[in-house]
């Protein structure tokens, strides 16, 4: 009765009329600055904006063919799957092995979990000017371990200016930051699996494998998704490195989309065409998103949103 | 027999953790350390093969040129050029101090914004049904996969049409709608977690829901509260590529874009100073987190406590 009484009133009750209010300010923010601000690079997309360009003539799909055409929109591509790829795959497993290890109780444990919260407290840019400082191909302490240290090679290596090197000195840094977080997160995750589960197992006669493989991965399964998710999207937004490390350089070896969205923009003054490689960037990692939500079996999906 | 094998293997476990402890140490200090070491070296002795670690003690010369006490005929003396006759790196260094405040300063907004708007909201999408309010928590989630750097000129755009170019308002307003989703998603969760029974007991008791809210709710939310602000905080002291572009004088640069200056600048090239700069930049995060470590520990596993 009382219930049915509540849900007639919804609609004008006061109880709607704050849940709208209180969700207005938000709206309005996101609106302004984000959804609003896509839809006007989706207009610029379709316009000939060019710095010293005379007005925004309408030009439909021309910046995108010329993009399609242009030598670098294929590495770029082809690159930035490559970056986050490689991203995920190293993140991953290394932010896993942590995890095994600094769920283990001993002595140092807190300070451990200390140390893991560095990283990720350090911003991106500063992060990138000190792994430039360490890559340096010249006086970079890497090349000083590599050669004096362990002997691996014979002379200093350029690692930001070697194409078969360059892709790896990006993931190096990112890879760095990210597992700080991961790591984090999966010890969160694994700090909620009831100890009784492992203790059953073992009575069992469980191994530590077959406790690690029927136990701990499909407990952390919920947020193993969340950090697959959020590591794409770290990955393909990316652009710190990029912009402080190589700069898209040795030839396009490390030219991402987001560098591709900053070069054809400010260093091209091609802001219409920059527009078109934004769009298609954005439409990636919305897709993707999308794509994963939709892998989610709702049952785990349920038990990380809503519980 | 048994019980010696087994202490056998924990003895043997152990080790293994030991020293997989150290790598796990030396693989996240290692090259925060590398840039602390390079802040205190001389910068003659940058450039040597081997490079070498501070074989004539830490040099303090670079921070005090950051903090502002280095008199300048000294500067002089040893060969750096005097702010303001060079823009570069020694302009941009100087500048860090006031960067780290306006970072302070941004950081902190972006957070109470995120904390006045954002903790109501969520609320609103976990407990009060109204119209569409499932696309429109989606609408919300959604904007956080946006890559930052393709929304920036429409941004810029934006901002220069209403005036608050190269102002702290425009940054702190971009870092409020970045960190916004995932705050609203966060408590969004912790508020789906508390049972509707317990709210439900104090809305009879004749609580108005902004009661329940500040009287009930929070107090059991509180950990989840505190982990979705500090990530809102780190997300706004990380975030360099609109604190660069909306920012044009040194006077409303935060930490970041100063950084990012930093490392464009053009000038003598002095490694150990840009490297004090860098130190300067990441020292207050640092510190927030190791003040803080037991809060930001528990709160995240809050949010993820099934």
């Amino acid at each position: 009765m009382n219930g049915r009484r509540r849900k007639k009133g919804r609609w004008l009750g006061r109880d709607t009329r704050f849940g709208y209010l209180s969700i207005v300010p938000v709206l309005i923010l996101m609106s302004f600055f984000s959804a609003g601000p896509l839809v006007y690079v989706l207009a610029l997309s379709f316009q000939e904006y060019t710095l010293g360009g005379y007005g925004r003539p309408f030009v439909f799909m021309e910046n995108y063919q010329g993009l399609v055409e242009s030598r670098f929109f294929i590495p770029s591509l082809v690159n930035t799957f490559i970056f986050t790829i490689g991203a995920v795959v190293l993140v991953f497993p290394i932010a896993l092995l942590f995890t095994l290890v600094l769920n283990e109780k001993f002595r140092a444990n807190m300070w451990l979990k200390l140390t893991l919260l560095i990283p990720w407290a350090i911003p991106e840019i500063a992060n990138a000017l000190g792994w430039r400082w360490i890559l340096d191909g010249n006086w970079g302490v890497l090349n000083g371990i590599m050669v004096y240290g362990l002997g691996i090679f014979d002379s200093y290596q350029s690692w930001l200016g070697n194409p078969n090197y360059a892709m790896g000195a990006i993931l190096a840094p990112h890879v760095w930051k990210e597992v700080s977080l991961a790591t984090i997160l999966l010890l969160a995750g694994i700090s909620t699996i009831p100890s009784s589960l492992y203790e059953a197992a073992k009575l069992d006669g469980a191994n530590v494998l077959a406790r690690f493989r029927r136990i701990t991965l499909p407990m952390l399964r919920p947020i193993i998704q969340i950090i697959l998710v959020y590591e794409t999207i770290q990955g393909i937004t990316s652009f710190a490195y990029v912009f402080v490390l190589t700069g898209g350089g040795p030839g396009y070896t490390t030219t991402t989309l987001s560098w591709l969205v900053w070069m054809t923009s400010f260093s091209f003054g091609d802001f219409g065409q920059g527009s078109s490689v934004a769009v298609i960037m954005s439409v990636i990692a919305i897709l993707l998103t999308l794509l994963y939500f939709r892998l989610l079996p709702t049952k785990e999906f349920g038990a990380v949103t809503v519980r | 027999m048994v019980l010696d094998s087994i202490k056998k293997r924990s003895r043997f476990k152990k080790i293994v953790i030991a020293i997989l402890s150290v790598i796990i140490v030396i693989f996240l200090l290692s090259p925060v350390a590398w840039m602390i070491i390079t802040s205190f070296e001389e910068e003659d002795l940058m450039f040597r093969r081997p490079p070498v670690v501070l074989p004539n003690g830490p040099f303090f010369l670079n921070y005090q040129f950051i903090w502002g006490t280095f008199i300048s005929e000294e500067a002089l003396e040893w060969g750096y050029v005097l702010p303001g006759s060079v823009p570069g790196v020694l302009a941009e260094a100087r500048g860090m101090v006031q960067s780290v405040l306006n970072s302070l300063i941004v950081a902190t907004i972006t957070t109470l914004l995120c904390l006045a708007v954002g903790l109501v909201a969520a609320y609103t999408f976990a407990r009060i049904p109204i119209l569409g309010s499932t696309k429109l928590l989606f609408y919300i989630f959604i904007s956080r996969m946006l890559p930052p750097i393709a929304i920036l000129i429409p941004v810029y755009v934006l901002f220069r049409t209403i005036g608050l170019l190269d102002t702290l308002a425009s940054i702190i307003l971009m870092h409020a709608s970045f960190a916004m989703p995932l705050f609203v998603w966060i408590l969004f969760v912790q508020f789906k977690s508390v049972p509707q029974s317990v709210e439900d007991s104090a809305r009879v008791d004749g609580c108005s829901r902004l009661q329940v809210l500040t009287k009930i709710l929070i107090p059991i939310v509180k950990p989840g509260i505190i982990a979705a602000s500090i990530f809102a905080f780190m997300m706004s002291y990380n975030e360099f590529i609109f604190a660069t572009t909306l920012s044009q004088s040194a006077g409303s640069r935060t930490a970041s874009a100063t950084v990012s200056a930093l490392a464009f600048s053009v000038g003598r090239y002095s490694v150990p100073l840009i490297m004090a700069g860098g130190v300067f930049a990441i020292l207050p995060p640092i510190l927030i987190v190791l003040v803080f470590r037991k809060t930001i520990l528990e709160g995240l596993v809050s949010v993820f406590r099934r």
